[in-house]
């Protein structure tokens, strides 16, 4: 499980690359090599910033050859939960953090003629190691990367400088925006799309790739939901016949974990079903992209990394 | 056309053609009666007449000349007629390798030429679910021989020589996508030269 290692980390560089992204490095304190990825994979940093613990899921940005360091890029969400807040204010170069092993829910087909990528915002992350990898391959890409304005584009200009033939880009504040149908349309056979980005981009690349006729299997997203804050409710484990509080702003996975009930996870954002646990009692807020609609009916089982109890109560069969 | 179940999973089971409404061009590709099929999937009114829609052609059962006039030519663009399936093999990277995602292919004929096609089609980066396959034809087998690595074409008989090491293998329903071919094993593994009288089993 993605949980096999925490490895602790010491920052090596750390840069403001937007006013609202930085980008860091990493190495092992023992200055052991980590371990290989394949481009596509996150991991999950682990934090206490003095009154709470964060785990949070990066993607990996940097090269896939270099097992010396792991690279991450956060952006700021000040009205978040307090994580990326304290990555931006209190991780410096020297600060130690725990790194767990990297997971891929968003890998590369390598076979595929061709990889278009389309990134928007800070969903350019995964496209770090991809494009790395691809250019290492000699792989057919093209990157299409929606930005708010260029001030706010990560690795926009050097992506722009290093690949000007393959990578486009679209100013929103110049009015330039990505047209899916454009890029979508006339692709040659046996190409794959990736999209990462906020939620409706997703969805309405998704929907144009399904209205031009491509293969569900040349069509691959990835997009992180950090958990939402929700109304607070209690929690029966009826295996060991224990109760917890699950606050507003805390998810139920992290109220477990502050109990000490280890829970395998691995994107902690309702995509991967690596949480997935059994529910006895109580109606569920069901959150995740993973679950079946036939699961979330059932009432049998919910993502705690995500989902929430729909009324005040819940018992797990944990 | 039923197939029968042989209760081996992995052994493929072909339908009649039907036509892809996500499909943004299609090519439609047989060999000798094959024709058939891609007939009646042309004359499905689901085809939408705007869409590109082009043919390519091997055969001799159905004489060439009137290949054009059994299907009708309002239903589609372009047929590409050739003399021989090998030819045909030939043309077909090419043709895939100018075309765009949103592309659909329905294959009819014999499984051996199903499976050539697929397999070119695949490695053009087609996915089985953009490709369409019914089997009119021969039933003939390719068969893999694990001992020697070397495929046998046109296997009709429960038992024949391996083409390649020419020992005596037995084929059995366990099919491979990968190569288009069904597994062929040494019959005489455990006693050697006790080799059962072959029976043909299709045409």
């Amino acid at each position: 499980m993605s949980t096999n290692f925490s490895l602790t980390s010491r920052v090596v560089r750390a840069d403001q690359v937007t006013p609202l992204i930085k980008h860091f490095s990493f190495e092992r304190v023992d200055g052991k090599p980590f371990g290989p990825f394949s481009a596509g994979s996150h991991v999950v940093i682990g934090m206490n910033d003095g009154t709470e613990s964060h785990k949070n899921p990066y993607s990996l940005v940097g090269s896939s050859n270099n097992f010396m360091e792991y690279e991450i890029a956060v952006r700021l969400d000040s009205t978040g939960r307090g994580g990326s807040l304290f990555m931006h204010n209190n991780i410096e170069v020297g600060s130690e953090i725990e790194i767990g092993s990297p997971f891929n829910l968003f890998p590369v087909y390598k076979p595929a003629k061709k990889h278009l990528m389309i990134a928007g915002g800070v969903g350019i992350t995964p496209f770090m190691a991809y494009i790395d990898e691809m250019n290492l391959m000699h792989s057919n890409f093209e990157l299409h990367y929606s930005v708010r304005d260029f001030e706010n584009g990560a690795f926009a200009k050097e992506l722009q400088d290093k690949y000007p033939n393959q990578v486009k880009l679209y100013i929103q504040a110049n009015d330039v925006m990505a047209n899916f149908n454009e890029i979508l349309d006339n692709q040659p056979l046996g190409t794959h799309v990736y999209v990462c980005g906020p939620h409706q981009m997703v969805a309405d690349a998704l929907r144009v790739a399904d209205e031009l006729g491509w293969p569900i299997s040349s069509v691959h997203s990835e997009e992180f939901k950090a958990p939402d804050p929700g109304n607070p409710f209690t929690v029966t484990l009826a295996k060991s016949n224990r109760e917890i509080n699950v606050r507003s702003r805390e998810s139920l996975l992290e109220a477990l974990e502050n109990a000490n009930i280890e829970i395998p996870y691995s994107c902690r954002g309702g995509a991967c079903g690596f949480c997935k646990t059994e529910v006895i009692d109580g109606e569920i807020n069901h959150r995740d992209y993973f679950l079946t609609d036939a699961e979330k009916a059932s009432g049998k089982c919910m993502m705690p990394c995500i989902s929430r109890a729909q009324g005040d109560h819940l018992t797990l069969n944990l | 056309m039923t197939e029968e179940i042989s209760g081996i999973k992995s052994k493929p089971v072909y339908n009649i053609l039907q036509y892809d409404p996500k499909s943004r061009s299609n090519l439609l590709i047989a060999e000798d009666d094959g024709l058939i099929g891609l007939a009646n999937l042309l004359s499905s009114s689901e085809l939408i007449p705007s869409l590109t829609t082009n043919v390519m052609y091997s055969g001799s059962s159905i004489e060439k000349s009137n290949s054009k006039s059994y299907l009708s030519p309002d239903r589609y663009n372009k047929m590409s007629s050739f003399d021989s399936v090998d030819t045909l093999l030939l043309a077909l990277p090419q043709a895939l390798a100018k075309s765009q995602m949103g592309l659909r292919l329905y294959i009819c004929g014999s499984e051996m030429f199903l499976w050539s096609v697929a397999n070119i089609a695949k490695a053009a980066g087609m996915h089985k679910s953009e490709y369409n396959m019914q089997l009119i034809g021969s039933k003939a087998r390719r068969v893999y021989c694990p001992h020697c690595e070397a495929t046998s074409e046109g296997v009709t008989t429960d038992i024949h020589e391996c083409e390649g090491c020419g020992l005596s293998l037995v084929n059995c329903d366990h099919f491979s996508r990968e190569m288009g071919a069904y597994l062929g094993f040494r019959v005489d593994a455990e006693v050697h030269g006790e080799i059962p009288e072959r029976q043909e089993l299709y045409r």
